[in-house]
Formats: C-alpha cells, sequence, structure tokens
C-alpha cells in the first residue's frame, strides 16, 4: 500500500515524553535528574583522580567546565564561546529551514498524490541511506567551503525523517474524517489545513524532533570535515582543541554541543505538547 | 448526564425564529434557492444500486438491485441485520462512494459528490479530535462562508439543544460516547441540508437521553423537512419514528419489505406524541412485532 517503509520514521509517540508528562511535579523531576547528573560528573572525577590519568588523556570536570568559561570571554580564533555557538546554531537553523520548506511540502504531495509519490520514492530511498557526511566533499565543491555547505549537510540529515512523517502522518489520518470535512463540503485546501495536516502533527512533529537532532549532529561533522573555510563553530573548537592537545576544549565543546542539543528537544517537546492539546 | 439530559429537557429553542425560515445556513444552497427559484426537490431515487468490494481474491456484494424511492420530506427508516450494507447504502447517498451499478439520484440529478446539502451523522460520529465540541459544530458552517455573527448564534442555539451547554470548549476526547454523538447530530443539523443522513444516531445514547434526541430530531425535522434517511437496530426507534421502513434482507443487501407507519401511525403520527406513551398502543407493538419478525427471520437465515 504505501511504498516508503517507515523504517527511519519513529512512532509518534517517544517514551521520553511520556514520562515527562506522567512526572506531576517538575521539581522533583528535576531534582532527579540534577542529581543523576552530578553523580555521573563525580565518578568522572573519581576516576580521573584515582587512576592518575594524565590531563591531555582525560581531563576533570573542573578543568573542562574552567575551559569553557574562559572561552565565554576570551576569544579563539573567531570569538569567543557565544560567537562558536551562535555560528553553530545559525547553520542548524538554515539546514533545517530547508528542510522544512522541501520535507513537509513533499511528504504531504507524495502521501495526496500517488504519482508524485511513486516518482519521488525510488530517488528518496537511495538518498537516505547515504550519511550525510558523505554529502561534505560535495557540499563544498558546490556551494565553496563555508555555511552554504555545511546548511547543506544538515539539510541531508534533516530532511528525510521530516518527508517520511509528515508522508506517514497524513496517509495515516482517518479517512472517515476526510469524508466527514467533504459531507459538509469542505474542499481540497481546506480539507489540507483542517484535518491533513492538524491530523499528521504528531508525527510531523517527531519528524522535526528527530530532524534537528539528526541535523545538529551532522552540523558537528560538517564543521570539522566541511568547515576548512570558517574559523567559527563549536566543531571548529573541537578541531581546535584536537590539533592544539586540549583535551579540555575538546571535551567542553562536546559537552555544550550535548546542553544544546538538549535544550534545543526540550523547547521542541513544549511546541508540540502545546499544539496536541486535544490529545489528553 | 443527568444534567445534560436536564438542560435538553427545558432547551425548547424555537429552532426556526421568525425571518429565518427562508435562510438556508449553507451560502451555496441559498444562491439555489435565490430569486431565479429553481425548484428543487429532495426526492431519493435508488435504481438498479449494485454495490461491490473489491478486496484480495474475493468480492464483497454489499448491495444487490436495491430499488427504493424515497418521497421530499419523507422521514425512512432502515433496519436490517448487521453486515446488510445500510452503512453502504447511506455513504452512497452523501456521495462518499458511487455504486458499482445503477443510479443513486437526489432530485432527479445523480448524486456525484459529498456536500453539505447531504449531511450525515456517522455511525462512529466521525468528530475531529483537534477541535472543541464549538468548532465542530462551526466547522460546516464557516467554510461555506456565513457570517460570524449569524454561526454563532446558530451554535449556541444548537449547543444548548444537545445539553452540552458549559463543554463548549472540550475537545471530543473529553466526552462521553453519547455527548460527542450528540455533537456529532449538531454538526449535521445546523447545515440544513436538503437530506439527512443518520447512521444509528442515537446508538450510543442511554434511554432517556436517546428519547431527548428522538423528540428534539421530530421537531427539527418537522421545522426544516428535510429528506430522512435514518439506520437503526431498534425496531421501536423505527416504528416510533419512520413514515415508512424498510427492512433490508441480509447481505447481499436487497429491499425485503417495506412498510408504511403513516397507515397506522394517525393522520398527525404518533412520533409527535410521548414515546412512552405510544409504545403501548396496540398497533404500535403490533407493527412493532411484525418488522422485529422479518428482522429476526434475515438473521436466523444465516448461519
Ligand atoms: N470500504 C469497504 N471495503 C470493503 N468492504 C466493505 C466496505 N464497507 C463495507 N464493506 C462490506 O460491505 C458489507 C456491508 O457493510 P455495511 O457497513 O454497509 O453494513 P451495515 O448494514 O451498516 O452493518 P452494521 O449494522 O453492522 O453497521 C459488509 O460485509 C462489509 O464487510
Ligand atoms: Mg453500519
Amino acid at each position: 500500500m504505501t511504498d516508503i517503509h517507515a523504517t527511519a520514521g519513529a512512532p509518534p509517540v517517544d517514551a521520553a515524553d511520556d514520562a515527562s508528562r506522567r512526572m506531576p511535579m517538575p521539581s522533583a523531576r528535576t531534582l532527579l535528574v540534577t542529581a543523576v547528573i552530578l553523580g555521573w560528573l563525580g565518578l568522572w572525577w573519581a576516576a580521573v583522580v584515582h587512576l592518575d590519568v594524565s590531563k591531555d588523556f582525560l581531563p576533570t570536570p573542573y578543568e573542562v567546565a574552567h575551559r569553557i568559561l574562559v572561552l565565554a570571554y576570551e576569544p579563539l580564533g573567531a570569538g569567543t564561546l557565544w560567537t562558536h555557538a551562535a555560528a553553530s546554531l545559525v547553520r542548524l537553523l538554515s539546514g533545517f529551514a530547508a528542510a522544512v520548506a522541501v520535507g513537509m511540502p513533499l511528504g504531504l504531495l507524495m502521501a495526496l498524490i500517488r504519482p508524485v509519490n511513486h516518482m519521488v520514492t525510488p530517488l528518496f530511498e537511495l538518498f537516505r541511506y547515504i550519511p550525510p557526511i558523505a554529502w561534505a566533499p560535495f557540499a563544498i565543491f558546490w556551494f565553496g567551503a563555508g555555511n552554504n555547505a555545511q546548511a547543506y549537510v544538515i539539510f541531508t540529515a534533516a530532511f528525510p525523517p521530516i518527508l517520511i512523517n509528515t508522508f506517514r502522518g497524513v496517509e495515516l489520518v482517518d479517512k472517515r474524517l476526510i469524508d466527514a470535512a467533504r459531507t459538509l463540503g469542505a474542499r481540497a485546501h481546506t480539507i489540507i489545513a483542517e484535518v491533513a495536516l492538524p491530523g499528521a502533527l504528531p508525527y510531523v512533529m517527531t519528524g522535526l524532533r528527530i530532524g534537528l537532532a539528526g541535523g545538529w549532529m551532522a552540523l558537528i561533522a560538517a564543521e570539522i570535515v566541511a568547515g576548512t573555510g570558517s574559523r567559527d563553530g563549536l566543531g571548529y573548537l573541537i578541531l581546535q582543541g584536537q590539533q592544539s592537545l586540549a583535551a579540555d576544549l575538546t571535551i567542553g565543546a562536546m559537552v555544550l554541543i550535548g546542553i544544546i542539543g538538549t535544550l534545543i528537544d526540550i523547547v521542541l517537546q513544549r511546541v508540540e505538547a502545546r499544539t496536541q492539546s486535544w490529545r489528553h | 448526564m443527568m444534567r445534560a439530559a436536564a438542560d435538553c429537557g427545558h432547551a425548547a429553542v424555537d429552532l426556526q425564529p421568525p425571518g429565518d425560515c427562508g435562510a438556508r445556513a449553507v451560502a451555496g444552497f441559498r444562491v439555489a434557492l435565490g430569486s431565479r427559484s429553481i425548484v428543487m426537490t429532495n426526492d431519493l431515487e435508488y435504481e438498479n444500486v449494485v454495490m461491490e468490494f473489491r478486496g484480495r481474491g474475493a468480492t464483497v456484494r454489499a448491495l444487490d438491485t436495491f430499488n427504493f424511492h424515497v418521497a421530499e420530506s419523507e422521514f425512512v427508516v432502515v433496519v436490517g441485520p448487521s453486515g446488510c450494507g445500510k452503512s453502504t447504502l447511506l455513504h452512497m447517498t452523501a456521495g462518499l462512494m458511487h455504486p458499482t451499478a445503477g443510479r443513486v439520484m437526489l432530485g432527479g440529478s445523480i448524486i456525484t459528490d459529498p456536500g453539505p446539502d447531504k449531511a450525515i451523522v456517522f455511525q462512529n460520529f466521525s468528530l475531529f479530535p483537534w477541535k472543541s465540541v464549538r468548532s465542530n459544530i462551526d466547522f460546516g458552517l464557516r467554510i461555506n462562508g456565513m457570517p460570524p455573527a449569524e454561526r454563532n448564534e446558530l451554535i449556541d442555539r444548537y449547543i444548548k439543544l444537545i445539553g452540552l451547554d458549559g463543554f463548549e470548549n472540550h475537545y471530543p476526547r473529553q466526552l462521553s460516547g453519547g455527548m460527542q454523538q450528540r455533537v456529532a447530530i449538531a454538526r449535521s443539523f445546523v447545515m440544513r441540508p436538503r437530506v439527512l443522513l443518520m447512521d444509528e444516531p442515537f446508538a450510543a445514547l442511554d434511554a432517556q437521553n436517546r428519547q431527548l434526541m428522538q423528540e428534539e430530531l421530530v421537531r427539527i425535522w418537522s421545522a426544516q423537512r428535510p429528506t430522512v434517511m435514518f439506520i437503526t437496530h431498534s425496531v421501536e426507534e423505527a416504528v416510533f419514528l419512520a413514515d415508512r421502513i424498510v427492512v433490508i434482507s441480509r447481505r447481499p443487501g436487497r429491499v425485503k419489505k417495506v412498510l408504511d407507519v403513516t397507515a397506522v401511525a394517525g393522520a398527525s403520527h404518533w412520533r409527535m406524541d410521548p414515546f412512552e406513551d405510544v409504545i403501548r398502543r396496540p398497533d404500535f407493538q403490533e407493527l412493532r412485532a411484525e418488522i422485529w419478525g422479518l428482522v429476526k427471520s434475515e438473521i436466523q437465515l444465516r448461519s
């Protein structure tokens, strides 16, 4: 029935989501998370101290935090920490925006118009198994080393999950609701705007979250591989740390990447919850 | 439920306030009724209707040479065993499906597309889960271009009518099955359609609400006079509401028998009287028994 098998598209419900809803007091949850994080940091610290690990091999959490704090006001490369984080975010958002702009309408059209589905699917199936980083050399060739090449790599990561989930979501919309809308006099544009898209929203939101997470991960790779033109971005910091044998810088940048990625997902979860108040 | 029932009881709202009579809810329909005054009849004609569903391998024939005529403003109730093609018949009348053979006509023209002139209350309600009670009822009016002030007044009236005031902003998921069913009914009624198609619309209601909704349906039908095709599994409901009852045979569905209730129900028709009084009448019971016998024989024939 469907040409696309949703292997890459996760089901629209995810466990983390449910857990956050079930926990009644956010403060309790925050406390727990904080305690767990502190526990892991303590373990890391204890391991480094007790095993007497060299600073170049694995610095302590304190050294990492210190290095990041210094970077907040002391520039490295193109600027301070903020410059680097902002540069990465801008690339992420431009690549992601392009993926949304192409993936959502295309997924919608594929679900609604069978010939479009037949035409796009073979190409898409090929496309989605190419790892984003494999696009990097080609992206540089096309766009020149710089923001556009990196944004393109992000696009290749974010586009497939957005397209697949939009497609699945629209396709799985209850046909009886479309019938109901039609008997009430709805035409195609109303059905798309008021039935197909709202019905597909849980899937679309999942696609956006997976796409953004994938894009963020691809970005760092893109900055390391395809970022030769620019001297900014979190990937650049990792590279700098490696080249100057500063493990604290490399790890610090990695931790930052993790933190920012988590924050982005939290924001999207909020948006998701807000757009789907009707579900619970 | 009790609260809703109580509200429903005193919500004897006038459905057709002065000056509102000619103005149909649906803009397109108003045009059709406009100065050119095209004479439109709202009768339904089923002509040798066959409906087959092609599945993997097997083909299911749901309806077989179904012939029937529903007069304009007639109230026809359809009964028959489960799976005999009642819903299929209604969906075809709504324009959602097309017969494999034969024709379904409204006012002399073949039904090609669904539209607000043929409102349907689905067996499974089919409310939009992401729209509130109010927006669900509003949907058809809004997309057909009725001005907001007029819409709001109409919706307020119907929400009171179905006993859901206070629940306007709830989502369908937050309502009981019976409440959802009443929203689905209101969503169709506000459209003031030429044909009102109802697929077991009161099945999810408790006895008390069912009775209240039956009364409201009769009231609305008397005021607007749409042509009604009404499916039910309740033989009592059929006998109480119908002008005529069509008994459909088990699959593939054909007309097994047509019973004229008006001949028995008196000049003013017993549906205008309280249900609990009517069901005690011997002639009512007699007709009920006859229809029950017809349906039962179809069910037993299966196996
Ligand atoms: N979309 C469909 N695809 C395939 N078969 C269908 C479809 N719709 C209905 N059928 C078949 O047609 C037959 C009649 O179905 P229908 O829903 O009209 O029965 P019904 O009389 O409304 O039954 P019930 O009283 O249980 O609601 C059934 O055998 C059903 O399996
Ligand atoms: Mg049915």
